[in-house]
């Protein structure tokens, strides 16, 4: 099994709380294989080619 | 024809309207921003958990909370991207929530305990994914920020929506007023999705959002990454939907400062200082700078909005409405968190000491060289006697003249430290090191261009200069720095 990489480190420590946080919530996560979000997830975590995992916006929800 | 129409939330309580039956909304005016609707039902009177109740339903709370928009914003024609249609689906699926996504705005349902939940049934639900909708029409930059508390703007953007979109209906306002003449209790309309949170209630019981949100609360701004992550129902933790909790306040706030300042209390005065909130709120929105203090950001914005448009009428009242909850917006802002440090906070009263790690945090946010020094002592403001970080900052001044190589002149930035959620944070601002170092730059340049400098040679000065003492910087050798430092003033440019 390929070593699950973390979040790139975001530019500050606002940004990086704010990612923690989303994590922390369920609300950034990876799709599910049938590509949709997890339910509550607004970010979508993806790996760009240098394998930087990023926390990208797809939606707003009304709950946490 | 008519339809059945819940104006607030299905579980907002027996001092909300109920069910009423009413004329449907008419349809959107070609050149204005709509909906895509799906799944039509023919019009009628339909019972709550129907399928033609729900669409009718979402589709009138959507329209309601445009109509809330445009009477404080003006008419609305495009979506975010310049769609004029966004997909309105009441329901798409089975889950606890609804979405805005910029292609379309989803409701679900969810069977519990024998009880089927439909967020598109709510107007506060719907009133709060449309305000995403229009909020990103207005300020699609905010999409991708990535700081909690322009998360938490949105949301609580949302519920701002969900709050005016009820006060715009006027049964809403009077029975409002019948249940708190001041707005200052808890009510139908400062709470927002409680049919949802009844629903997660009973799932999960002692989850954060089993509590609706409240915008009537007595929330005090701290720094989001010194809040716990979980909390019990309603608790105030570091959430983007439950820290929204503490803009909303100021927002509901200032709507009931404004109405006790009305001469008489009446609907129609509700109305009106619901809509002067909400326009400043949309102005505040629009032009509020993106920083990790979005709060304090989107206030002052407003409080600009309002010199502007207002002669500044109501500056007082959106500068309490924000203080009420710990966010300042004048010159006390001074002494607001801005960034939270590594460590405990320094204890008031006693002498000033910083942990080390405090200090080493410090350092780096400050971006400190490791030949600049960090001194402590304090500094008296209002009143109160604040630790004081003095970063010494070396800048080099190479750049300046070539014989100023190898030579740097110090400025000393001073960082006031405070505490916020009983961890030590950085009041005011933090300090911006580009700045600074353009601010010596231009200064030490200044000084050259005047020979103000003793350089080596004085290829610049004139005869009449060096008769006249024009020098008022000199380069000091010590401990193998080279510094350069003031010997004099004098009167003479």
């Amino acid at each position: 099994m390929a070593k699950q990489r973390k979040p790139a480190a975001p530019q500050s420590p606002e940004e990086k709380a704010f990612v923690d946080s989303l994590i922390a919530h369920g609300q950034a996560a990876k799709r599910l294989p049938d590509g949709t979000l997890p339910p509550g997830a607004t970010h979508e975590l993806v790996e760009d080619e240098a394998g930087v995992v990023r926390a990208v916006r797809r939606r707003f929800n009304g709950l946490s | 024809m008519s339809i059945n129409f819940i104006p607030n939330d299905p579980s907002a309580g027996s001092t909300a309207p109920a069910l009423r039956v009413q004329a449907r909304h008419a349809n959107r005016p070609a050149a204005r921003a709509d909906f895509t609707l799906s799944n039509t039902s023919a019009e009628g009177v339909a019972a709550p958990g129907t399928a033609r109740f729900l669409f009718w339903q979402c589709r009138e709370a959507a329209m309601a909370a445009l109509d809330a928009w445009e009477a404080v914003a003006g008419n609305f024609t495009r979506w975010q991207g310049n769609r004029r249609a966004l997909a309105l689906r009441q329901d798409a699926g089975v889950d606890l929530n609804a979405y805005y996504d910029r292609s379309s705005f989803s409701f679900f349902h969810q069977a519990v305990s024998g009880t089927t939940y439909y967020s598109g049934a709510s107007t506060d639900v719907v009133a709060h994914e449309v305000g995403h909708g229009l909020l990103d029409a207005t300020r699609p930059d905010l999409w991708d920020a990535a700081f909690l508390e322009t998360g938490a703007f949105h949301e609580a953007f949302g519920d701002c929506m969900a709050v005016l979109t009820a006060l715009q209906d006027r049964d809403s306002r009077i029975k409002l007023l019948a249940a708190t003449a001041t707005l200052n209790k808890r009510n139908f309309v400062e709470a927002t999705a409680e049919n949802l949170s009844e629903a997660i209630r009973r799932l999960v019981p002692d989850h954060n959002a089993a509590e609706p949100r409240h915008a009537f609360n007595t929330f005090q701004f701290q720094l989001p990454e010194t809040l716990p992550t979980t909390g019990g129902p309603g608790a105030l933790i570091n959430e983007v939907h439950s820290f929204g909790m503490l803009f909303s306040a100021c927002f509901y706030d200032l709507i009931a400062l404004l109405f006790a300042a009305q001469p008489a209390k009446t609907e129609a005065t509700l109305l009106t200082s619901a809509r002067t909130a909400g326009a400043l709120l949309v102005a505040g929105a629009r032009t509020a700078l993106i920083t990790p203090r979005f709060f304090q950001s989107v206030g002052r914005a407003m409080t600009l909005a309002d010199d502007e448009r207002n002669a500044g009428r109501n500056r007082d009242a959106i500068r309490a409405a924000f203080q009420q909850h710990g966010i300042m917006l004048g010159s006390n802002a001074l002494l607001a968190p801005a960034a939270v440090l590594e460590g405990s906070a320094p204890a008031p009263g006693r002498a000033a000491a910083l942990k080390p790690s405090t200090r080493r945090d410090l350092a780096r946010r400050l971006r400190a060289a490791p030949r600049d020094r960090l001194t402590l002592g304090h500094a008296d403001i209002g009143g109160r006697r604040i630790p004081c970080v003095l970063h010494h900052r070396r800048i080099s001044l190479a750049a300046i003249h070539r014989r100023l190589r190898g030579v740097s002149a110090v400025a000393t930035v001073p960082v006031l430290i405070g505490e916020s959620g009983g961890r030590p944070a950085i009041l005011g601002e933090l300090p911006e090191p580009t700045a600074t170092e353009r601010e010596v730059h231009a200064f030490v340049e200044s000084l050259v261009d005047n020979g103000q400098v003793e350089l080596d040679d004085t290829e610049t000065e004139s005869e009449a200069d060096r008769t006249v003492a024009r020098v008022t910087h000199r380069i000091r050798s010590a401990g193998g720095q080279k510094t350069l430092r003031r010997v004099r003033f004098h009167a003479r440019t």
